[in-house]
């Protein structure tokens, strides 16, 4: 039985649905029909019968009830449903406002009717597309959610994972505004003298970042031939060496007018004999230094021209000495332009001095502690922004 | 609309009138400066006064208008709050456009 031109008739007055029968098959309808109700809607959800013409009131249940029925538990299904009724009893208004979409008075003005049906042919059709629209819509929806997901692993699998290396213990935070982000960021040693660390942000966030922020991940890669270890193999000081890597990236992803997607970033190296730190602020919110003997945690450099954006420029580094126990935040914007429920940034403020406070904590439960407490202000886990945060703790072990 | 733009002088005074220049107006800001200069008037004076946040897709977008105009005068930036202020401190940005404090006196500098 073909759904699209299948009518149900409802009702035991053999009259009527002799009249309706004649009228319904001569307009091309498969006609079926039922005494009850009960068998009436069984009819209905095993055959997915679209139109249905039910008697105003049918043996078992009140035609009223029945309507009530097909609309309630029908969901996916659209019936068009109309009310016939020879008796005068029936009240239109009440009917419509039950869930019928039509009526028509016994006996039957043929043309009236036919009118009545041509019209339910419509709307039947017009539903049938809907629901198949909104079938390939899901079917589309599942498939990019998928897709998205193993591109947020293959993302995920890209941070570092090792968090104690030469010189250094580590710790992050990562939290993608969407499925994948447009912050990355990495740490890893270049020689047994070199540790290089970066955290990058690409304007926007959502899937064109994240593939900008892949693209550029894959630039600074930390195998030899990767533009870090070649910066710092051909430059004759750490600050030439990040500053040559950033007017190479500048020059790569340096932006034409249609394309002005453009990232920003702390790109530094840590000298690990001595705790030197050198470091780029290429338009992005200044790292924190905390000093842990003096129990202080200090802002580092105003600021930068961002990358991809202007191709004229220039680039300066900022230093500072790390001592045993001292760490380096690194961070994104959008921990500090996370807002709270009242619309209030949490802010470079807060941030430095959560920092001094949790100055004694192990930084590996430090991670963790950030999350909640940026999860907390933000009032949920969905962010307008990416999150993300890279701690280093300088421990001079080699 | 999120933006407003009047001729005078031949200078376009294009006001943001949304509160939050970001993703979600970027691109349109782009195309209404292309607009502005393809309609034939390639000097403007953009009005941050509403803006109250803006982030790295509107700077982006305050970048390509620049760039559409070519020239450092062409393009003037005026009323800027100081978050505002902060992210083009932050970017140096502030040293690539000339920012003034209010309308009057950034339209008196393009007259000059």
């Amino acid at each position: 039985m073909s759904e699209d031109s299948s009518a149900l008739v409802v009702g035991n007055n053999q009259e009527s649905r002799a009249a309706l029968l004649r009228l319904l098959e001569g307009a091309g309808y498969n006609t079926i029909t039922a005494d009850c109700g009960t068998q009436a809607l069984d009819i209905v959800k095993r055959f997915g019968v679209t139109l249905v013409l039910c008697d105003w009131k049918v043996q078992d249940m009140s035609g009223a009830d029945f309507c009530a029925s097909v609309r309630n538990d029908l969901e996916e299904l659209y019936v068009y449903f109309i009310f016939y009724d020879g008796n005068t009893e029936m009240n239109p208004v009440k009917a419509m406002d039950i869930g019928a979409d039509d009526f028509v008075a016994m006996p039957l003005e043929q043309q009236v009717f036919d009118a009545k049906i041509k019209s339910a042919a419509r709307i039947i059709s017009l539903q049938k597309k809907l629901t198949d629209r909104n079938d390939f819509l899901e079917f589309a929806y599942a498939n990019v959610t998928t897709d998205l997901k193993i591109a947020a692993k293959v993302q995920e699998d890209l941070l570092p994972t090792q968090f104690r290396l030469a010189g250094l213990d580590t710790n992050w935070m990562f939290k993608p505004a969407s499925f994948v982000a447009g912050d990355m960021f990495d740490y890893f040693p270049v020689g047994n003298d070199h540790f290089v660390f970066y955290i990058l942000d690409v304007e926007g966030h959502g899937i064109a970042s994240a593939l900008t922020s892949f693209a550029i991940n894959n630039q600074l890669n930390p195998s030899s031939h990767g533009l870090c270890a070649k910066s710092i193999n051909e430059s004759s000081s750490t600050a030439e060496a990040v500053i040559s890597t950033l007017d190479s990236l500048n020059r790569q992803f340096e932006s034409n007018l249609n394309s002005s997607r453009y990232f920003t970033m702390i790109y530094g190296i840590i000298e690990i004999p001595t705790g030197e730190v050198t470091l780029c602020q290429a338009g992005h919110p200044s790292p924190v230094h905390l000093q842990r003997k003096a129990e202080k945690a200090v802002s580092l450099g105003d600021g930068g021209m961002p990358v991809g954006l202007i191709k004229e420029a220039e680039y300066s580094t900022v230093s500072c000495s790390m001592n045993v126990g001292d760490r380096l935040f690194i961070y994104s914007d959008g921990m500090l332009e996370c807002e709270n429920k009242s619309g209030e940034f949490y802010g470079t403020e807060r941030l430095v001095n959560r920092i001094q406070e949790w100055h004694d904590l192990p930084i590996d439960e430090l991670g963790d502690l950030f999350d909640g407490e940026i999860t907390q202000w933000n009032g949920s886990s969905n962010f307008h922004d990416d999150v993300s945060m890279v701690i280093l703790e300088y421990t001079g072990k080699r | 609309m999120s933006f407003e733009t009047e001729i005078k002088d031949e200078i376009a005074v294009l006001r943001v009138t949304a509160s939050r220049l970001d993703a979600s107006i970027a691109p349109e800001l782009k195309k209404v400066v292309s607009t502005i200069i393809n309609d034939g008037t390639s000097r403007i004076l953009l009005d941050l006064q509403s803006v109250k946040f803006m982030d790295s897709s509107g700077l982006g977008a305050v970048i390509s208008s620049f760039k559409l105009t070519g020239q450092k005068g062409d393009f003037v930036i005026c009323n800027i709050n100081e978050t505002v202020h902060e992210i083009f401190s932050l970017t140096h940005m502030d040293r690539l456009f000339d920012i003034y404090p209010s309308v009057d006196e950034g339209f008196q500098k393009m007259c000059a």
